[in-house]
């Protein structure tokens, strides 16, 4: 073995070669690439301070629990018991987090105070768009479970036809699709008519819809559809036996829907197309009498630009008419938040845009402007740390949410502000995927009880400044 | 400081450059490697360079005892090895059971796993009370040797007669091993952080995290995907740690062998984390009474062995789930093995059978990860009932993912002499190109990462072990 006991020259050639490239990318690509030396020797000697340095084990820093978390649960039951004695108790319980000051939820409160007191057949809905969280039903599914379980179960409200976006799901139900050609406001970034879901589904006879029902609690199966003078025709299959049928033919571009009974205790519906070729924007699940609908609408990547620009503005005024929303909740920011220059110059004025077709299309109905969660970016020496633009985001909304007078929930202080993606990542179980994006459930779970809680005080506020005559 | 990041890389850069100025002396190359463990441990607390340092102190002395008295010694000898076996058993219990019992397990973390650093150490007392093994009297090698920083993340799982021997020769590094160890950083790097992280990312977590929002036959793709993200995370981390040390001047043993290519669980086991399933053969299936000796040990002991091969994961019903799972499928396999021999004689090769037997033992193998990467056992349940609910949209599954996917068989299937003859294709060129080339390929890896990837890695699966 002659070479055993040589210098490694060969080797050292090697490495020298490796770092005088990672040097150099560093340099031509302004830091952006390659090897930043600094950062790369400055963690090696950084040795755990204090205490609990000198300890085997360390907390996993649970993400702080701001008040908003430690409130009790949204009771159960028809009557806000424990919130109003809590509130009685506490009268200072705060909405630090819910930016309500001069009644931008009203409207929404007062139709939640009818449902309540039993003073009106309306259903109160929700409908709450969003971005890829929102897809899955994270966040709105438990926000929808808590709010049902406290004001009545309206059904599971809004649906899409089939999945067009990863990841795309509604809590107790299960759906899938086949031979629908799909175009959504996210995909095609033009204007065009997407109802009010963001997508259209164009389907020819044989286009199938499967939708199962594990709660088998929908008993009303509202179509909305795109009018067209040769529109085919979609049949309703409620556990194997047809319901209804729906004619889409009508004026070329007019929004539509249509009603279709199904028997209580449905546990799977089909959408068949029998005829001609249809174009549908989702369906309504729902049930009769009163209680709360939440739909989730959530746009794979979706930026507040989809709802500003994307969508063709009278036919989202019209869908967001037909639904008769009580309160419609704005919750983009994470997609814009890779782009600071974009959020530095440009992103307020799409906001404002956004919120002015809302309030044009109901100028009655609350306006909750929700704000991104965190989101969480690996820096040097691999720490994570929180994407600048997330907290330039939260005071833009804050701030525009108040001039346009609408409500503003800070998801982000809510949830524990800076950083927190970090320690939702080392929890365990982690509460956050690996992308510090989208949270666990548990996490979402985490999200959805600081929005209910926030909003229930804010009710119980309101309901005790305005009694029912 | 965790394997991967370029606090790591600068520092076992460092590492390597100060072992390599004092190559010829041995003694001073232990200093500087035993400086840097310390350093590399201080980086997680305090409290892991002197509790660490303090137990391998113990196994030295006791290892000084087992060399100083004869093996009729056998009471004394068996004292000082259980006196070991308690240490680091003790200590390896410890690091599981401690956050249990302060409070709720997931409040508290041990910043660095014992795992790996117990039954390594262990190997060295045993060694020396069984007389298979050779012992040291310099403290500084045994203390250096014990507490590696190259493998004490997790593993390969070293025999510490085995380091102690390398250290004691001057470092020697010719031109096919710094070839060899620069290809398995280069392909540790693309292993662990273009499949494996990516597919974590953006499958297995997903469909691990909300099962039910998914397509049977999504959820099994993610079941399959989760199997290639733990093998190219783990081979990856493997073939960083055998490339870093390596240049080191230490050979530390190979830890797979394309293991989804097993025609049996015994088969896997020979192929999967091969230094912990040779560990769990040598250590503990051996010191069972009578293990070569009983008749139904080989069908009962590795329920047992595998028992507490589970729980050396973690405490938890999965673990303990996927432990009898295999413990359980290594003695089913043995008994039809024996019965079949017995009655139909053993069977002649046959190409059909072979690829039926990769399948089976692949999907078994599968089933088990279920248990493995579920956080509980109700969201196991849920995987499983997902995959059997006959529901087969594949909306969620991207063409991306499948190309991933594709690219982790792919690269899983490639034979082990193509490494080789790469390793020698770059030895056997002229040295000045030789030197280019392969500081030029593992640059080239690191920018395709930052390129593909952009962020930075994920957590090795068994740092956490």
């Amino acid at each position: 073995m002659p070479d055993q006991t040589k210098f490694p020259l060969n080797a050292l050639g090697g490495l020298a070669v490796f770092a005088a490239i990672m040097v150099g990318v560093h340099f031509a690509t302004g830091g952006q690439k390659g090897m930043d030396t600094g950062a790369a020797l400055q963690p090696i000697l950084q040795f755990p301070q204090g205490r609990s340095a000198w300890l085997p084990i360390v907390p996993a820093d649970p993400p702080p629990a701001p008040e908003a978390l430690n409130l009790p649960h949204p009771p159960v039951g028809h009557f806000s018991g424990s919130l109003a004695a809590m509130l009685a108790a506490n009268p200072q319980a705060s909405t630090d987090y819910l930016d309500d000051a001069h009644g931008a939820l009203d409207h929404f409160y007062a139709a939640l105070q009818a449902e309540d007191q039993g003073h009106s057949n309306a259903q109160v809905r929700i409908v709450h768009y969003g971005d890829s969280p929102t897809t899955a039903d994270l966040i709105t599914g438990d926000a929808r479970q808590i709010l049902q379980s406290r004001f009545g179960n309206g059904g599971p409200g809004f649906l899409l036809i089939a999945r067009p976006w990863a990841w795309y799901g509604h809590n107790g139900v299960d759906l899938s699709g086949d031979g629908w050609t799909i175009d959504t406001a996210v995909g095609s970034m033009r204007v065009a008519r997407y109802g009010l879901g963001g997508a259209i589904f164009t389907g020819s006879t044989g286009a199938v819809s499967r939708i199962k029902l594990q709660n088998a609690d929908t008993t009303v199966v509202e179509l909305q559809y795109l009018a067209q003078p040769n529109g085919g025709t979609v049949e309703v299959v409620a556990d194997g036996s047809s319901a209804g049928q729906v004619q889409t033919a009508g004026a070329d571009g007019e929004s539509s829907a249509a009603s279709v009974n199904i028997p209580p205790g449905t546990k799977e519906l089909q959408l068949r197309v029998t005829s001609g070729t249809v174009k549908l924007f989702g369906i309504a699940l729902g049930r009769e009498g009163r209680g709360l609908t939440y739909d989730s609408i959530g746009l794979n990547g979706a930026s507040t630009t989809v709802m500003s620009r994307a969508f063709d503005e009278a036919n989202f005024a019209g869908a967001l008419q037909h639904r008769r929303a009580d309160l419609v909740i704005i919750n983009y920011g994470t997609n814009e938040s890779t782009f600071l220059n974009y959020v530095n110059t440009q992103y307020e004025g799409e906001l404002r845009r956004a919120i002015a077709r809302v309030r044009a299309a109901l100028p009655q109905a609350s306006i909750l402007v929700m704000s991104p969660m965190d989101r969480g970016i690996r820096g040097g020496g691999n720490a994570i740390g929180t994407y600048p633009a997330i907290p330039v985001i939260v005071q833009i909304q804050k701030r525009v949410a108040q001039d346009t007078g609408c409500g503003f929930f800070n998801t982000y202080e809510a949830m524990g502000g800076e950083g927190t993606m970090a320690r939702w990542y080392d929890a365990h179980p982690s509460m956050v995927a690996a992308d510090l994006i989208h949270p666990s459930p548990k996490g979402a779970r985490i999200v959805a009880q600081a929005l209910t809680s926030q909003l229930l005080i804010g009710y119980e506020r309101y309901a005790q400044t305005h009694p029912l005559r | 400081m965790l394997p991967l990041s370029p606090a790591y890389f600068a520092f076992a850069g460092i590492t390597i450059l100060l072992c390599w100025i004092v190559y010829r002396w041995p003694s001073a190359r232990l200093v500087v490697l035993l400086a840097a463990n310390f350093v590399f441990l201080a980086r997680f607390a305090w409290f892991y360079p002197i509790i660490l340092l303090a137990a391998a102190s113990s196994d030295f002395l006791i290892g000084l005892g087992l060399q100083a008295m004869s093996r009729n010694r056998r009471r004394p000898r068996l004292a000082l090895v259980t006196l070991s076996l308690l240490i680091n058993v003790g200590l390896l219990a410890a690091s599981k059971l401690l956050p249990l019992a302060i409070g709720e397990l997931g409040r508290w973390v041990f910043p660095l796993s014992l795992s790996f650093y117990c039954f390594q150490s262990l190997t060295y007392t045993i060694d020396l009370y069984r007389g298979t093994k050779e012992g040291t009297r310099s403290y500084i090698s045994h203390l250096t040797a014990a507490t590696l920083f190259t493998v004490v993340v997790a593993g390969p799982i070293n025999r510490i007669s085995d380091l102690l021997q390398q250290l004691r020769r001057p470092l020697g590094l010719d031109r096919t091993q710094a070839a060899r160890a620069f290809l398995l950083i280069s392909s540790g790097l693309m292993k662990k952080m273009l499949i494996a992280d990516y597919l974590g990312d953006n499958v297995v977590n997903r469909i691990f995290d909300t099962p039910t929002l998914y397509s049977g036959a999504e959820v099994l793709i993610g079941v399959y995907a989760y199997a290639l993200q733990i093998y190219f995370d783990f081979s990856g981390y493997t073939d960083i740690a055998m490339g870093v040390s390596l240049l080191l001047g230490l050979n530390v043993p190979e830890n797979f062998n394309r293991p989804y290519q097993s025609v049996s669980i015994p088969d896997f086991w020979k192929r999967w984390h091969i230094t912990f399933s040779n560990w769990l053969r040598d250590y503990l299936y051996s010191s069972l009474p009578n293990a070569y000796r009983w008749k139904g040990a080989p069908y009962f002991y590795p329920i047992i062995v595998f028992l507490i091969g589970g729980l050396w994961h973690g405490i938890g019903w999965t673990f303990v789930v996927w432990g009898l799972l295999h413990g359980i499928g290594l003695s089913i396999t043995r008994l039809f093995q024996l019965t079949r021999n017995k009655f139909l004689g053993k069977p002649k090769p046959n190409r059909a059978w072979h690829y039926v037997s990769i399948f089976c033992t692949f999907q078994f193998v599968c089933l088990t990860w279920v248990y493995f990467r579920a956080p509980d056992l109700k969201t196991a349940q849920a995987v499983l009932q997902r995959i059997g609910s006959g529901t087969w949209t594949l909306d969620n599954i991207s063409h991306p993912m499948v190309y991933v996917l594709l690219v982790g068989i792919l690269a899983h299937a490639i034979p082990a002499k193509w490494f080789d003859k790469t390793v020698n294709f770059f030895a056997t060129m002229p040295a000045v190109l030789q030197m280019a080339l392969q500081g030029a390929a593992l640059a080239g890896a690191v920018l395709l990462i930052e390129f593909l990837s952009g962020r930075g890695a994920a957590g090795f699966v068994y740092g956490n072990f």
